[in-house]
C-alpha cells in the first residue's frame, strides 16, 4: 500500500487532525481489504476497495 | 595437514555468557566439536590445537584473529578451520575473521555457519561451508564441514553442492572472445531452449508464498508491527536508529491511541519530527482501536514489535521476520499490519 | 557472410599500419601521414586558442590521458561525401552506396572538459589490451581553449573537427588499392528460411551536457526508441557526445565498428534484424515507458531475439533490465551486456539493477577492480593525471572504471568477471 511519505506511513501532517485521521481509516480499510485478498506475488494495493 | 580449530568460549568448554569477554588463547589437541571434527577429518590430518576467544572479545577486538592466526602458524598450522558457529552472530563473525586472516596469511581456511549468520558478511576473501540452525545439529553440520575441509585441503574448488555459502570474489580476466561474440552464442544457447545460461548469477531473491487470506476481518486477531524505530520515550531498551541489529516489544494493553510524549521515533533515516509529534502516523493504534470497537477487527494484539529498517542487513532483517512470524503465530495472531518508513 | 538482395552499403577496406605527421596528408602501402598544416586548418575555431598534434601507436610507451571521443576515419568521396551526417554531411540518411575505411586508424581528442571523467589509454603494458583505442594508429587532438569560449563551445569544436579530420584522412585513400571489399547489407523484412532474427538495442545517454549522445546530430533526450539500419551506423550516423564513466563508454569509434553489429554480420546461424535506438531517459518513468515501447517495436518488427547494451553507470542498467524483461514478456529471448560494480573485492552485488524475468547476462567486468600501470615513456592529453595527482607518465594504480572502453558494452573487449577457482 503506498503512502504519502516516507516519515508518517500512517499519517499526512499536511491534513488536519480530523481528515488526517480520516486518512488513517482509509489506510487500515483498505489493508483489511488486502490481508483478506487472495495474492500470488507482490501486489500494490492502491485503489479503495469496492464495497 | 596440521590443522589449527577456532571455537569461542562455550564450545571449549570455559563458560556462557559470563566469560565472553575472555581473550584469544591456543591450546593442544582438538576440544569440544574438534574431537568430533578430528575423527571425519581421517588420519592424513591432525587438529594439533584448538584456538579460543571469547564472543565479546572477539566482536570488539578485530586484531584477535591475526594474533590466533600467527600463533597457528608458529605451532606449524596448515590448515584452518573455525566453527560451527550455527546462527551465534558474534561466533559467526569471529569464525569469519579468523578464516579471512588465515586466507590472508596464504593458508587454506574454512568458516562453517548458517546462512542467516550475520558474520557471513564478514567472509569476504574466505570460503564458508553451511552449518544447521543450532547445535542440536551439530553431527549433520561437522559431517558437511569436515568433508568440505577435506577439499578444501586437497586444493578442490567448493561449489554450492558441498554447501558453499557467502560472498564469493568475482575477478577480472579476459575470455576467449570478445563480449559481442560472447552474447551472439549466449543468444544462440538461449534460442536452444536453455534459459538458464549467464554471465552474471542474478542475487537470488526470496520468494514466499503468500499466507491465504482471512475470512472474516471482524472475527481475526491483528497485530501491528514496524521498523519505523517505534519505541516508549527514553529508548529503555536502546534500540539502534540505524544497523539495527535486534527488535523490541511493547505492550499496547490498555492504550487508546500512541500519544506524543509516550512514545517516539528514533529512526535514523529521515526527520522524526511528525512521528514524534503524533506515533499514530508511525503505529495507526489510535484508528485500530476504533476498528476493533466498532468491530471491523476481532481483537487487537497486546504488544508491538518493532525494530528499525534503516541499512540494516537482509540477513538481521530475515532474522528479525522470521522471529515476528513465529511470535505472532504462537499468539494466534491471523493478520499484521506492518508500517514501513 | 550471404549478399541479401536489395539495399546496402559496399565497405571499402584500407588497412593502417602506421601513422606519422608530416607535410601533406597521404594514405600509402597502409602508412597514414598526417598533413600538420590541412589538419590544423580543418580544426580552426575560434573556441581555441591553440591545437597539438600527437601520434600513438600500439606498442608505444605512451599514455594517453583525458580521452573524450574516438573517431575511425571514413570517407564516401571528397568533403566526407555524407558521412556523419547532420554534423558533416547533410542530415539525411546514410548507409547506402560505398564507404572508404582507414581500419587500425583512430582520430582522437584528449584534454580537460568539465563532466568528463578522466579516461586513460596505454598503448602497452597491462592495460592495453583493455582498449579498442590502443590496437589502432592514433591521430591524437590536443588544445587550448580560446579566453572567452564556452566549455559547450568547445565541445561542438571538437566534435565538429574530429569527424572532419576522420573523413580528411580517410579521402587520402579513396584511390587506394583496397585490402578488401565488404557487403554490408540492410535487415531483411523477413528472413524467409527460418533463421531466428535478432535485433541490437542501443540505448544511447541522453542526461544533457557533455552526457549525450547525437544520431543525425540530434539527441534522443525525450524521445521514444526508433529503428534505423545498421549501416547507418557504418556512416557516422551516430556520434558520441558522452564523457563519463570512461570504461563504460561508447566513443563514436565503436558505433561506427558497432561490435555485436559485427559480431551478427559474421553469423552463420542468426540474422542481423534490426537495430533498435533507445534514450536512456534519467527519471523512472521515462525509463518504463521507453523499455516498454522498444519491446513493441521489436514484437512489431518479428524479432526472436535481441541483444541489449547500455551507456553510462549504474542507472543505466535499469535501462537494459527493464527492456530485457518487457523483451521477455513479448516472448523476445533477450541479452544484456553488462558491466559489474562488485567493489574493489569483487563480492559486492554485482548490478545495480538486475533483471528480474530475464537473466542471460555477459559481463564485460568488474568495474572496481583496481589495475597497476607501470610507468611510461610519455603522456598526450593531461600533463597531470588530476584523479591521482600525478604526472601522467608516473606508475599508477587505478580501478579498471577509469580505462577507456575497457567494458563498453558494445562488447570489443575480452574483459570478463567470473569466479576464480580457489587454489
Amino acid at each position: 500500500m503506498p503512502t504519502r511519505g516516507i516519515p508518517f506511513p500512517a499519517g499526512d501532517p499536511e491534513l488536519g487532525p480530523a481528515a488526517e485521521r480520516a486518512w488513517r481509516r482509509q489506510l487500515l480499510d483498505r489493508a483489511l481489504h488486502a490481508v483478506s485478498t487472495q495474492v500470488s506475488e507482490p501486489t500494490v494495493f492502491d485503489g479503495d476497495p469496492v464495497q | 595437514m596440521r590443522v589449527v580449530h577456532y571455537v569461542n568460549q562455550f564450545f571449549a568448554g570455559i563458560g556462557g555468557e559470563d566469560s565472553a569477554g575472555s581473550g584469544p588463547e591456543l591450546r593442544d589437541g582438538a576440544t569440544g566439536p574438534g574431537r568430533k571434527l578430528a575423527s571425519l577429518l581421517g588420519d592424513e590430518h591432525e587438529i594439533i590445537a584448538t584456538a579460543v576467544c571469547g564472543d565479546d572479545y572477539a566482536a570488539a577486538h578485530a586484531e584477535f584473529a591475526a594474533e590466533l592466526v600467527s600463533g597457528a602458524r608458529e605451532r606449524g598450522a596448515e590448515m584452518i578451520l573455525a566453527g560451527p558457529a550455527f546462527t551465534s552472530g558474534r561466533y559467526g563473525m569471529a569464525c569469519a575473521r579468523i578464516a579471512a586472516a588465515a586466507s590472508e596469511a596464504g593458508l587454506p581456511a574454512l568458516a562453517c555457519m548458517h546462512p542467516d549468520n550475520p558474520g557471513l558478511g564478514e567472509a569476504a576473501g574466505t570460503t564458508v561451508v553451511q552449518s544447521g540452525l543450532t547445535a542440536r545439529q551439530m553431527k549433520d553440520s561437522l559431517e558437511r564441514f569436515a568433508a568440505a575441509a577435506l577439499k578444501v585441503a586437497a586444493g578442490e574448488e567448493l561449489t554450492a553442492q558441498d554447501g558453499r555459502i557467502g560472498p564469493v570474489a568475482r575477478a577480472n580476466r579476459l575470455a576467449d572472445h570478445n563480449a559481442a561474440e560472447r552474447a551472439v552464442a549466449l543468444v544462440i544457447t538461449r534460442l536452444g531452449g536453455d534459459r538458464d545460461a549467464t554471465e552474471i548469477p542474478l542475487p537470488d531473491f526470496d520468494s514466499v508464498t503468500p499466507a491465504a487470506p482471512i475470512d472474516d476481518a471482524a472475527q481475526a486477531l491483528f497485530a501491528l508491527v514496524t521498523e519505523g524505530g517505534f519505541v516508549p520515550v527514553g529508548n529503555p531498551d536502546r534500540l539502534e536508529s540505524a544497523r539495527a541489529t535486534k527488535w523490541v516489544r511493547y505492550s499496547l494493553d490498555g492504550l487508546d491511541s500512541v500519544d506524543e510524549g509516550a512514545f517516539m521515533s528514533v529512526h535514523g533515516g529521515f526527520s522524526t519530527q511528525w512521528a514524534n509529534a503524533d506515533p499514530n502516523r508511525i503505529l495507526p493504534l489510535d484508528v485500530a482501536r476504533e476498528m476493533e470497537r466498532d468491530g471491523a477487527i476481532g481483537r487487537l494484539h497486546g504488544e508491538v514489535l518493532a525494530t528499525t529498517g534503516n541499512g540494516t542487513t537482509v540477513a538481521d532483517a530475515r532474522r528479525f521476520g522470521m522471529e515476528w512470524a513465529a511470535e505472532l503465530r504462537q499468539q494466534n495472531i491471523q493478520a499484521a499490519i506492518l508500517t514501513a518508513t | 557472410m550471404q549478399a541479401q538482395a536489395g539495399a546496402g552499403l559496399t565497405r571499402i577496406v584500407h588497412d593502417v599500419r602506421g601513422l606519422d605527421l608530416g607535410e601533406r596528408t597521404t594514405y600509402e602501402a597502409g602508412r597514414v601521414t598526417v598533413g600538420e598544416d590541412s589538419v590544423l586548418t580543418l580544426l580552426r575555431d575560434p573556441a581555441f586558442a591553440e591545437i597539438r598534434l600527437g601520434c600513438a601507436s600500439p606498442g608505444d610507451s605512451v599514455r594517453i590521458v583525458g580521452v573524450l571521443d574516438a573517431v575511425q576515419p571514413c570517407s564516401k568521396g571528397p568533403g566526407g561525401g555524407g558521412v556523419f551526417p547532420g554534423l558533416l554531411g547533410p542530415p539525411m540518411p546514410v548507409g547506402r552506396g560505398e564507404t572508404h575505411v582507414l581500419r587500425g586508424a583512430a582520430v582522437l581528442a584528449a584534454g580537460f572538459l568539465p563532466r568528463a571523467q578522466e579516461a586513460v589509454i596505454d598503448m602497452s603494458g597491462p592495460a592495453a589490451p583493455l582498449s579498442p583505442l590502443a590496437a589502432t594508429h592514433n591521430l591524437v587532438v590536443e588544445w587550448t581553449p580560446a579566453e572567452d569560449a564556452s566549455w559547450e563551445d568547445v565541445d561542438h569544436a571538437l566534435r565538429r573537427g574530429l569527424v572532419k579530420v576522420a573523413a580528411h584522412l580517410a579521402e587520402a585513400a579513396l584511390e587506394a588499392e583496397p585490402d578488401g571489399v565488404e557487403e554490408l547489407s540492410e535487415p531483411a523484412a523477413s528472413t524467409g528460411n527460418g533463421t531466428p532474427r535478432v535485433g541490437v538495442i542501443l540505448n544511447l545517454q541522453t542526461q544533457g551536457k557533455f552526457k549525450d549522445v547525437f544520431v543525425y546530430g540530434r539527441s534522443l533526450s525525450g524521445g521514444l526508441p526508433t529503428v534505423i539500419s545498421p549501416t547507418e551506423l557504418d556512416d557516422g550516423a551516430v556520434v558520441s557526445g558522452q564523457f563519463g564513466h570512461p570504461a563504460l563508454k561508447n566513443p563514436t569509434y565503436l558505433h561506427q565498428t558497432h561490435p555485436v553489429v559485427a559480431a551478427l554480420r559474421a553469423s552463420d546461424e542468426l540474422h542481423l534484424a534490426a537495430l533498435v535506438l533507445c534514450p536512456e531517459p534519467v527519471n523512472q518513468a521515462d525509463k518504463e515507458l521507453v523499455s516498454a515501447h522498444a519491446a513493441r517495436l521489436c514484437a512489431a518488427l518479428k524479432l526472436d531475439a535481441a541483444i541489449a547494451t547500455k551507456e553510462g553507470g549504474g542507472n543505466a542498467d535499469a535501462d537494459v533490465s527493464l527492456k530485457m524483461d518487457r523483451l521477455e514478456e513479448e516472448g523476445i529471448a533477450t541479452v544484456g551486456i553488462l558491466a559489474e560494480m562488485a567493489g574493489r573485492d569483487g563480492t559486492g552485488p554485482p548490478l545495480v539493477v538486475p533483471p528480474t524475468k530475464a537473466n542471460a547476462l555477459v559481463s564485460t567486468g568488474n568495474y572496481d577492480e583496481r589495475m597497476t600501470l607501470p610507468a611510461v615513456d610519455r603522456a598526450l592529453g593531461r600533463d597531470r593525471i588530476a584523479l591521482l595527482d600525478q604526472p601522467s607518465t608516473d606508475e599508477i594504480e587505478l580501478p579498471v572504471a577509469v580505462i577507456y572502453c575497457a567494458q563498453s558494452t558494445l562488447g570489443w573487449g575480452r574483459l570478463t568477471c567470473a569466479e576464480p577457482a580457489i587454489a
